[in-house]
């Protein structure tokens, strides 16, 4: 081999390590590592996640759709009706590609223990019927939100909100925390990761480790965010906020849509 | 010592490696190459334990390496001592308050007495010329600095494979120089190296084998570095990447 410089090594360094580690319960971090994954999912994109182009819908009637039944469900006092609702909005989840319908219906059971909970208090006031009415409305209603957030991106919802003449700086402040929460939990993901990886033995101040960990990841948002402040003032950011829209045409399912809704409202008045 | 087998992953249900076959030996230094985006980082993380295959197997030692193996500490721990990874953004690799805990960090935890971690720390400041950062805070560092630091943490805890993501990006000539020949003198003591690049020419004297990986996120070539040294096709198309 060319080019062998003198390189002062130092023993330890080029002879194998015969370390074993001691038994010991898993670490904080460990434990936790799996569960800063899930809520790092929480932050990303869903529909992101699946490329099937089979139910994008267009932003604007979903945001609609979603208004017009939440508003129907509320102020219905037919069970009939809801139960319809019901049915369409299950409809509608189950013509979801798998990923996100399992997101969808793994998150009503825990809705519901929510709803009872707040709910459970007025069980003594009034007659069960009325509760019970009322917590499958509640429940309908977050069935539907969580529909509308599974099959839009924040990216989506910020359009929408562009054509509602909203006010530019509050999608802007919309847009940036959201990419800004992605970045950071992503950081906080790749720190931790980071100290697990170098965590080969026992660690007598875990808790500061931890701290430690923290302390830099807010040094690290603060210049974050003055960096990407200057970045954008940089390339002449004025405060209006442009951003390029792909024309989202109608197609079959959102007039269809359209025509179950408008159904739904003359079913309401009758 | 490795053996991937069928490995696939995907971060979405796009794949980032597809139809992954490689096995690699004891005391081999392995370079990977391959254009952004094509699975080089991905592998590494694979590789580490970080994440685990959608589909394939792995096998580290003839074990296989996959949740249930780090279920258990004393096993997680084990492999993370004789595998250490310097990560391609060293930004989150360091999180101690000073660069002497930071190197520390390791040594200290496999419960070495203070001299000897003592020893360990400034022999790594030493050898990567970074003894004046001692008592730095590592945040502040320049992108520069925080990597030679990041390699002095992974040093210090004497592995024995190495897999470094783009070690040499964003330093001067002068570092990249040191730091492949330190490559080179963990690879004659017989440590197995394990590194991706995007500067061909400048590592194809001292690594022992090319893998190449496409933009399919596939590996399109794999040869020892004899054989592409001797085709100058091959090499004119590695040098331009
Ligand atoms: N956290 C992530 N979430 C989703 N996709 C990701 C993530 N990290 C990487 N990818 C995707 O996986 C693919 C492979 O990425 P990877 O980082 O392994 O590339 P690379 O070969 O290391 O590139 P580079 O030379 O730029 O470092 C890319 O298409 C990338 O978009
Ligand atoms: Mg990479």
């Amino acid at each position: 081999m060319k080019n062998q410089k003198y390189l002062n090594m130092p023993d330890w360094l080029s002879s194998p390590e015969n370390y074993s580690p001691v038994k010991q319960k898993n670490t904080f971090l460990q434990q936790n590592r799996g569960r800063l994954l899930n809520l790092l999912s929480l932050f990303s994109d869903k529909t992101e996640t699946t490329s099937q182009p089979l139910n994008r819908q267009n932003s604007f009637i979903q945001l609609l759709t979603t208004i017009t039944l939440i508003l129907l469900t509320s102020l219905s006092r037919n069970i009939s009706f809801i139960w319809i609702i019901y049915m369409y909005q299950f409809l509608q989840i189950a013509l979801l590609p798998k990923l996100n319908m399992l997101t969808i219906l793994k998150r009503i059971p825990i809705n519901l223990v929510f709803v009872l909970l707040f709910i459970l208090p007025s069980f003594f006031l009034t007659d069960a019927k009325t509760v019970i009415f009322f917590v499958l409305k509640t429940n309908l209603i977050l069935i539907i939100v969580s529909y509308f957030m599974n099959t839009n991106t924040f990216f989506d919802i910020i359009i929408v909100l562009k054509k509602c003449y909203f006010p530019d700086i509050i999608i802007f402040i919309i847009d940036i925390t959201i990419k800004y929460l992605k970045i950071l939990s992503e950081s906080l993901y790749a720190m931790t990761s980071a100290m697990e990886l170098r965590s080969v033995g026992v660690n007598r101040h875990q808790y500061q480790s931890l701290s430690n960990l923290f302390g830099s990841l807010y040094l690290k948002t603060k210049s974050t965010a003055l960096e990407m402040y200057s970045a954008m003032e940089a390339r002449g950011f004025t405060g209006n906020y442009h951003f390029t829209r792909t024309k989202q045409r109608l197609n079959l399912s959102d007039i269809t849509q359209t025509c179950i809704t408008i159904f739904l409202i003359t079913l309401f008045f009758n | 010592m490795f053996s991937f087998s069928n490995i696939r992953y995907g971060y979405t249900d796009k794949l980032s490696l597809n139809n992954i076959n490689l096995s690699i030996k004891k005391n081999e230094f392995v370079c990977l190459l391959g254009p952004n985006g094509s699975g080089k980082s991905t592998l590494f993380k694979l590789l580490n334990g970080l994440i685990y295959p959608s589909d394939g197997q792995y096998t580290f030692n003839d074990q296989q390496i996959n949740a249930h193996f780090f279920k258990n500490s004393v096993n997680a721990k084990k492999f993370h001592q004789q595998v250490g990874f310097v990560f391609q953004n060293s930004d989150v690799q360091l999180f101690n308050t000073t660069v002497y805990d930071e190197i520390a960090f390791g040594p200290r935890q496999m419960g070495f007495p203070e001299p000897e971690v003592n020893k360990r720390v400034i022999d790594c400041l030493t050898l990567l010329n970074i003894n004046k950062l001692e008592n730095r805070v590592p945040y502040h560092l320049s992108g520069g600095e925080k990597k030679l630091v990041a390699i002095a943490s992974v040093l210090s805890l004497n592995p024995d494979v190495l897999v470094l993501d783009e070690p040499l990006t964003g330093l001067t000539a002068q570092a990249q120089e040191n730091i492949i020949s330190i490559m080179q003198g963990l690879h004659n003591a017989g440590k197995t190296i394990i590194m991706s690049t995007h500067n061909f020419t400048q590592i194809k004297d001292y690594v022992t084998r090319f893998i190449e990986f496409s933009e399919n996120h596939t590996i399109v070539l794999d040869a020892p570095t004899k054989l592409v040294l001797t085709n100058s096709d091959l090499m004119v198309h590695l040098a331009s990447m």
